[in-house]
């Protein structure tokens, strides 16, 4: 019988796709972020064949400043990420909208789809969901013509 | 994908869940029950078609079987985790060690199948609107469902009894001794291998064959090898965070109302650690309160001529010296037979006994959450019943002439409680007289850590009957569930 390895009870960065989408479909759009919320990655499209304690292990470098992604901002229904530090150089801005998301059920909409962006970052949409007060857990989607894929998920914590 | 929503989950399926689920879904009620173990592989399991199914620790199954997780703070990140099968969970502590056991049916596999009622008064000065009234008939029913009785001198087959043992010490005091009632099937007459490490034959009632099977089909729905590593408040209820070991899979789980039944040990882990995780909030007398009810196990290697002390009933009876009258019982080492180990090795064992003095302590020990790790503390110096103990114990050493082995000052419980206790208010108690949290609507808590003091005497029955109290408060506020439960 395998045991899944779970340190904490939360520690998302051990959770499968699919076992992500299970816990997003629980999840109420909830208060809408404002200001600038930090980023962290995980459940990378591809990589859910890496057994958990591996992938926790590569989450985690990507939570170091290998990994220049540091958030978001969210001001009114417009939003852009940071680089370097928190409030550190935009890229990747969206606009932000309440819809009904992949599952059916209401998020928040982070559609990338601007003209300030360059057209490859035009294909993504970001769904948010709030998991507690002060955290939101989303994941980032792309666009096709056929549809949409989960590229991966991350969380924003207020500060 | 559409979230499983579920009207009432139970987490644990020990004396506090199994009997909530049991009531709850005999009233008509639809429950979840989750247990973090597996079903136990015992000719009744068997029977009912149940696939899934782990050994109990015995021949090359013991060393894999026997341990599911030791904790203690000085191993590499507080704890060791050994087996997901494994049967025994233990917590060390300098204070207070915790034993305690995982698998459908809870600790009716490890017990001794001692199932006593606590002095009449227990119940009473906890809460305005509870008393030993209230709950006398949910320990008429527990004891009734588990077939508890005494072993009568009539009962000649059943070796090792302390009241019909001819050979028993002089300084062993029976008389005016209270022998507990044990949820035993002695018509059997099979009486080897039904004790600490469960009974593979069920000669030993267990709440998984006795109280959950029949009703499987009926509402109640077991996800064994399920453990919950989280409850989270929300505006709906509550969102669960399980392990589901059985397909290596985490999975979220909402419920209108839970109920938390994981054990002492387990409950106060789960709600420290929400609590932590800012899952739960609130519940400021959380962890106050805790006791061991005065456990003191003890090796008394007697090494009688002759004598197999490992047959027989799970526990030989109770006992008082003729000078002292700490309550102390006799048991031998039932299931040494399936341990693989030297042949003179497990002669001598048979011919020693375990004793193990019990009272009720002061139950003025705390729970803290540090790191991410339960920490008791267990002040000894209140405590006069462990002191009798000790003393009791030295004595028997020098009436008998052989040392009578035990941790002085290092207590081990099999029974803990508290910790979540039932009481008046916030500040004082975690839950209300109806078992819910006091400031979490919704949430209620059915096992050991409930309850308001030490019992005194083997707890089973007191847990059970206040889940069954529990129920019956469920069952009167829902609508859709109406037969009588108690
Ligand atoms: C060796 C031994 C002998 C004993 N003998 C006696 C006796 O003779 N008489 C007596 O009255 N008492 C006896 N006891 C004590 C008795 O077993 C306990 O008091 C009783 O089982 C406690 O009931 P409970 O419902 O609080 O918890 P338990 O019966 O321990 O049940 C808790 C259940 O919850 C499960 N669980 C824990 N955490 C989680 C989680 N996170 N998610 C899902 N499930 C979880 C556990 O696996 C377990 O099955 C004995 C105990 C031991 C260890």
């Amino acid at each position: 019988m395998t045991q899944i390895s779970l340190t904490t009870p939360i520690q998302l960065s051990d959770w499968r796709d699919q076992e992500l989408a299970d816990l997003f479909a629980t999840l109420p759009v909830g208060a809408a972020p404002s200001g600038h919320l930090h980023g962290k990655l995980f459940a990378v499209h591809g990589l859910t064949f890496l057994p958990r304690p591996l992938a926790r292990g590569l989450y985690a470098l990507l939570s170091t400043p290998l990994n220049p992604w540091r958030g978001k901002s969210f001001s009114n229904d417009k939003g852009s990420n940071h680089l370097l530090w928190l409030n550190g150089p935009a890229l990747g801005h969206y606009h932000i909208s309440q819809q009904t998301g992949a599952d059916g059920q209401h998020s928040l909409w982070l559609d990338y789809n601007v003209e300030r962006n360059p057209a490859l970052l035009r294909r993504i949409r970001g769904e948010a969901r709030q998991l507690r007060k002060d955290q939101w857990l989303c994941r980032m989607l792309w666009q096709t013509d056929r549809g949409q894929t989960t590229l991966l998920w991350f969380t924003l914590q207020g500060e | 994908m559409v979230a499983e929503k579920h009207d009432i989950i139970v987490i644990g399926s020990g004396f506090g869940g199994a009997t909530t689920a049991a009531k709850l879904v005999s009233a008509g009620a639809k429950v979840t029950l989750l247990e973090r173990g597996p079903w136990r592989d015992t000719d009744a399991i068997r029977a009912a078609n149940i696939s899934a199914r782990a050994p109990l620790p015995a021949g090359k199954s013991f060393f894999s079987h026997a341990l599911r997780r030791v904790s203690a703070s000085w191993l590499p990140g507080g704890q060791i985790n050994l087996h997901g099968d494994g049967l025994f969970d233990l917590h060390y502590d300098s204070q207070l060690s915790m034993i305690c056991s995982s698998g459908v049916g809870g600790g009716s596999h490890v017990y001794s199948a001692m199932n006593v009622r606590p002095a009449e008064d227990y119940w009473d000065g906890h809460h305005d609107a509870l008393s030993g009234t209230t709950i006398a008939a949910h320990y008429d029913w527990i004891l009734e469902k588990m077939g508890s009785r005494t072993v009568a001198s009539s009962d000649a087959l059943v070796p090792n009894s302390i009241i019909t043992d001819s050979r028993r010490p002089t300084w062993m005091n029976v008389a005016g001794v209270r022998q507990p009632e044990m949820g035993f099937r002695f018509a059997r007459g099979r009486f080897s291998n039904n004790s600490f490490f469960g009974s593979q034959d069920n000669s030993k009632v267990s709440l998984d064959e006795r109280l959950l099977l029949p009703l499987l089909e009926r509402g109640l729905s077991v996800r064994d090898r399920h453990e919950v590593m989280d409850i989270c408040q929300t505006d709906q209820g509550f969102r669960l965070t399980v392990k589901d070991n059985q397909h290596n899979r985490i999975r979220t789980l909402l419920a209108g109302r839970v109920v938390l039944a994981a054990g002492t040990l387990n409950t106060l882990r789960l709600l420290f650690s929400s609590r932590a995780h800012g899952s739960l909030n609130g519940m400021p007398a959380l962890g106050q309160r805790i006791g061991g009810n005065g456990d003191v196990p003890a090796y008394w290697p007697c090494n009688e001529t002759g004598r197999d002390y490992s047959t027989g009933t799970p526990c030989h009876g109770r006992f008082t010296l003729q000078d002292n009258h700490t309550d102390l019982t006799r048991y031998g080492l039932n299931g040494v037979d399936r341990i693989p180990m030297p042949s003179s090795l497990r002669a001598r064992l048979k011919r020693d006994l375990v004793l193990v003095g019990m009272g009720a302590d002061q139950g003025d020990g705390t729970a803290s959450w540090q790191g991410s790790r339960l920490k008791l503390n267990y002040p000894q110096r209140n405590s006069s019943v462990l002191a009798d103990i000790y003393t009791a114990f030295d004595r028997i050493s020098s009436l008998s002439g052989k040392k009578v082995y035990f941790l002085r000052d290092r207590p081990i419980t099999v029974h803990p409680f508290g910790g979540a206790r039932l009481g008046q208010s916030t500040a004082d108690s975690v839950i209300n007289a109806c078992g819910e949290v006091h400031d979490i609507p919704g949430l209620f808590i059915a096992d050991g850590s409930a309850l308001p003091a030490a019992p005194g005497v083997p707890p089973s029955m007191t847990i059970a009957a206040w889940a069954g109290h529990i129920a019956a408060q469920l069952i009167s506020s829902s609508p859709s569930t109406h037969q009588e439960v108690a």
